[in-house]
């Protein structure tokens, strides 16, 4: 396994107000798959997904990506995991608002020795005729393309999307998810995706189900859907 | 590869320019005011010390009745010195002014030209800059000098009259109705003789003497000219004030520019730290996505830290070019206003760029890095969930779902006022009515901004009540010359020799040192003194003292006091048995048979008058000084005319930073506040609801620290006042007529109402779907 968890708990508070958001966790995701990660509201996948970003901390477990241990290493060692490692597409767009388009996804491009040509990326992904824009001047799609844009053009191992889709309307949303499985075939690149979604499930490789802090579900998809076949 | 973030800074810049324009503008003009001052200051100084060598100034000079013969000058020049004629003649011009006018100085304590041209013909005179500008007398005018006019061919500085004292034993200087010009030696002899006076200058030879051979060297020559002739004054140049003062005075203001820059900077750093933190805040959704993707803290703190150490580094140099070009002029002018200086060249002084440029630089990114580092002590997530406080665990433990980067219920942020984990105390504010709940939310949220803003209030209202009471205190000191006045004259005596003038009052004096700086004159008067209304003490060691001196060293009755004798150091202990409301000098009290008792003089000693009228029958020779109503009030005549423009300088000054600090603040609030604005104006609100949850609830803070900061700042300015004041010579009483108090409230509450109308025209452009375009 290419990203591997074990044993990981995590929890908050303390005494009496302790409360446990995941409860040993031990799974793992193939290189190159697209992971979806399921659960209602509460049931601590985007705390999961934290962790594998190393911007959570967990009370016991072990996290490794290509069998390096990110559990324990200091902040540096943390952002030079995610430099190298990662790449984070959220819900809110979370762009910078001053700058354009093209310069968002340099600024992603900045962390990487090698990454992709922001031209070619934009072309990629539909930006091109937008590249000088201002953010207040695109709409919430093209501003979620624009942060994947900065999340893949460093060519990440992995792509952690937290509900990518979740403040766009259904058409827009099935681009965005074509576009998330796009760069997963064009650059190999790992998809760990959060959503509360059940209709994606049918564009993983593996799925990843929990309910109040537990594993209910990891099975892999036999019958995969292209992302532009999806519909809910 | 550069780091593309750069980009955003001049963006930043060009979106926020009304922030940074203001912010830019204000410390420039603070860094040119201080580094102006201190050019001058610098340049001056040295000016000042060179013009000893320039103009060949004396060592010493001395005054005889008559005109010394070759002997005398031979014997002085013997005690190795080299001695010049130096005679001038006093003549009263219109007005009660006397002008001393000398021949043009060619080879001792010469003159500067400062304007026009030097006399010519005999009708010709060169007045002193200062004394002709005090008196509107323009180059081109015509003098009456004693009768005879005089086209005023410039203006000129004597080295030898940097500060224009007309008796080197006056208390103060007086510019206004003492002046001193040069003529040709026939303009000289168009003067009468009967004001003539024999003065000559002395040079030492010896150029390397100490201060103690001087002194040696001064009493040989007084030694010498006793033995030979009638001395009517000797002054060598260390006691001689018209020379040396200046110099004691100058770079006296210096600690206070520089500690008012730093008070500024200091409030500007935290400024810069507040309008930071709301940037991280506006953009903590990027910042965290950043941190995510791998950007490192250090990245993001040398970022963010970049803008306000440019514009900071950007005012500091805007400040000390217009320093060294436009307010170094304007600062000499504060000393040419009190000082008969010669002319002085700009010089690089890499002091002030020290004081002015670099360490403000360097303070207010210390604390911008310091607020920046603050800030980046959380991780990515917490910036992702727009939640800069510390503790990440109290939310989570509140709401450990929540996922990050969540749409928020007013678009991208945190519902600013629902945080629900304060349930209770909302049940509690429940009491209040809605919008003075919201307000009082808003100034909560805000409470850092809210009490920076407090802070600069303070520190302008420090600033503002300085500008505004020096006027009143000066006033109020001049009145209690008139009130505290002994006699309308009081002779002070060379040696005791009796007048028939109705109700003269002999007295005996003796000057103490109470320590370094302060000298206290010690009375011996008669028991039914008609100028003195007090209970003597029976005792030799008992004193009545001036109130005076008491308030400066925090006396009370009952209390012992040492002094000594300035030359011997002897010492005399005293109990203070009594005050006596005297608040302008330091005086001791006792009767005259106590003072001869103390001092072991003779019985019947006395060494002065008091009288109400001038004393007719008393020979000039037989006295040392005469004060009068007008001698007293030089020191407040001549703070007027030195400071006057520093008044207003201040006021102005303190109302801009009123002014900024409400800008900046308000419109932080405004902004940081913007969406949840916006959804208020979707649900109904008018421009001027807003306004009233808004801008009162700063309006409110600004009131508060109104109130507080008049109190505040009269406390500190007392303390500051005294302690200035035990490091002068001296005694000026603190005072603030009430009428000062209701002046600062109406000033800080206009520049609250002209900032309040900008912040409505803000309020106004923030449309309504700002909120809802931040929900897509």
């Amino acid at each position: 396994m290419y990203l591997e968890m074990n044993h990981i708990f995590k929890s908050f508070g303390d005494g009496e107000s302790r409360t446990e958001v995941l409860h040993d966790i031990t799974c793992g995701v193939e290189a190159g798959d697209i992971c979806v990660l399921l659960g209602p509201s509460g049931s601590g996948k985007s705390i999961l997904l934290n962790i594998l970003g190393g911007i959570e901390t967990v009370d016991s477990g072990s996290v490794c990506i290509g069998g390096d241990e990110i559990i324990g290493l200091d902040e540096n060692g943390l952002s030079r995991y995610r430099r190298r490692h990662l790449g984070y597409v959220f819900q809110a767009y979370n762009l910078i608002p001053n700058l354009t388009v093209r310069e968002n996804i340099e600024v992603g491009a900045y962390l990487s020795d090698r990454p992709l040509s922001v031209d070619e990326l934009l072309q990629v992904l539909g930006l091109w005729e937008h590249r000088n824009k201002k953010l207040n001047q695109l709409s919430g799609g093209q501003q979620q393309r624009t942060s994947i844009g900065r999340a893949v053009v460093k060519k990440p191992d992995v792509l952690l999307c937290d509900e990518p889709t979740g403040a766009l309307d259904y058409k827009t949303s099935r681009e965005i998810l074509k576009l998330i499985e796009d760069v997963n075939k064009m650059y190999a690149t790992t998809v760990i995706l959060v959503t509360h979604n059940d209709a994606l499930r049918r564009m993983a490789d593996q799925v990843l189900r929990l309910r109040d802090g537990r594993i209910m579900e990891n099975t892999r998809n036999a019958a995969k859907l292209r992302a532009a076949d999806l519909e809910w | 590869m550069k780091n593309p973030l750069r980009k955003r800074i001049g963006r930043e810049l060009r979106e926020e320019a009304g922030k940074y324009i203001a912010l830019f503008l204000f410390l420039s003009m603070t860094i040119a005011i201080v580094s102006g001052f201190l050019v001058a200051d610098d340049s001056m100084r040295y000016a000042y010390k060179q013009s000893f060598q320039k103009y060949n100034v004396e060592d010493g000079h001395f005054v005889m009745k008559e005109k010394a013969d070759a002997s005398l000058i031979r014997a002085v020049e013997r005690r190795g010195v080299r001695v010049y004629p130096l005679y001038y003649k006093e003549e009263s011009m219109r007005s009660g002014r006397t002008l001393r006018v000398f021949k043009s100085r060619t080879k001792i304590n010469g003159q500067d030209l400062l304007r026009g041209r030097m006399p010519a013909t005999p009708r010709e005179i060169a007045l002193d800059r200062l004394f002709a500008v005090n008196n509107d007398i323009d180059v081109g005018d015509t003098v009456k000098v004693s009768g005879h006019y005089f086209c005023v061919s410039g203006y000129v500085a004597l080295a030898d009259y940097s500060a224009l004292f007309q008796n080197n034993g006056d208390t103060m200087f007086d510019a206004t109705h003492f002046g001193v010009a040069v003529t040709t030696p026939k303009g000289f002899q168009r003067l009468g003789v009967s004001q003539l006076h024999y003065q000559y200058a002395w040079k030492n030879k010896d150029s390397s003497l100490t201060e103690k051979q001087q002194n040696k060297l001064a009493d040989r020559i007084g030694r010498t000219l006793v033995k030979h002739g009638d001395v009517e004054n000797l002054v060598q140049r260390g006691d001689n004030q018209a020379i040396n003062f200046t110099g004691d005075d100058m770079g006296g203001d210096r600690s206070m520019f520089i500690t008012f820059l730093y008070i500024i900077i200091v409030v500007m750093g935290f400024i810069f730290g507040v309008t930071t933190r709301t940037t991280l805040e506006r953009e903590a959704g990027a910042i965290g996505t950043l941190r995510a993707s791998g950007y490192t803290r250090g990245e993001m703190l040398r970022h963010y830290l970049a803008l306000p150490t440019i514009v900071t580094l950007a005012a500091a140099l805007t400040g000390n070019l217009l320093g060294y070009t436009v307010i170094k002029g304007y600062m000499a002018d504060l000393y040419y206003n009190s000082y008969s200086l010669t002319s002085y060249h700009t010089l690089w002084s890499g002091t002030a760029f020290l004081l002015t440029t670099v360490i403000p630089c360097i303070l207010i990114t210390i604390i911008d890095a310091l607020v920046l580092h603050w800030t980046f002590r959380i991780g990515p997530l917490q910036f992702l969930r727009r939640d800069l406080h510390r503790n990440v665990h109290r939310d989570l433990h509140y709401d450990g779902r929540r996922d990050m980067g969540r749409v928020g219920p007013y678009g991208s942020h945190r519902d600013p006022h629902c945080d629900g984990y304060r349930d209770s105390r909302n049940d509690r504010s429940l009491r209040l009515p809605f919008l003075s709940r919201f307000r009082l939310r808003i100034i909560l949220q805000n409470r850092t901004a809210y009490l920076i803003m407090a802070v600069g209030i303070f520190f302008a209202s420090v600033l503002l009540l300085f500008g505004l009471m020096l006027q009143p205190l000066i006033s109020h000191y001049s009145s209690l010359v008139d009130k505290s006045q002994i006699a309308r004259y009081q002779y002070v005596l060379k040696a005791p020799v009796p007048v028939r003038t109705h109700n003269a009052e002999k007295y005996a004096l003796k000057s103490l040192k109470v320590n370094e700086k302060d000298e206290i004159s010690v009375y011996g008067i008669r028991y039914d003194s008609i100028y003195l209304d007090l209970e003597l003490p029976d005792r030799d060691s008992e004193v009545i003292a001036s109130s005076g001196y008491m308030e400066k060293y925090g006396l009370k009755v009952g209390d012992r006091i040492t002094l000594r004798e300035k030359y011997s150091g002897k010492k005399y202990s005293f109990r203070i048995a009594g005050k006596y409301d005297y608040d302008i000098g330091f005086a001791l009290f006792m009767s005259r048979p106590a003072f001869e008792a103390t001092f072991q003089e003779y019985g019947g000693y006395f060494n002065g008058y008091f009288s109400d009228l001038k004393i007719r029958d008393l020979k000039d020779k037989y006295v040392s000084t005469v004060i009068t109503e007008s001698d007293l009030k030089k020191v407040s005549n001549q703070l007027e005319d030195s400071m006057g423009r520093i008044f207003d300088v201040l006021t102005g000054f303190s109302v801009l930073l009123y002014m900024l600090i409400i800008y900046l603040l308000a419109q932080l609030i405004v902004n940081k506040n913007s969406d949840a604005i916006s959804m208020i104006k979707i649900l109904g609100y008018s421009d001027e609801e807003v306004a009233k949850l808004y801008n009162r609830a700063t309006g409110i803070v600004v009131v508060l620290a109104l109130v507080f900061s008049t109190f505040l700042s009269t406390l500190l300015l007392r303390a500051l006042w005294k302690s200035f004041l035990l490091s002068m010579t001296g005694w000026i009483p603190f005072y603030i007529p009430h009428r000062i108090y209701p002046e600062m409230m109406a000033i800080g509450l206009a520049a609250y109402f002209l900032i309040h109308k900008l912040l409505m025209r803000r309020i106004r452009k923030i449309p309504m779907a700002r909120a809802l375009k931040n929900m897509d």
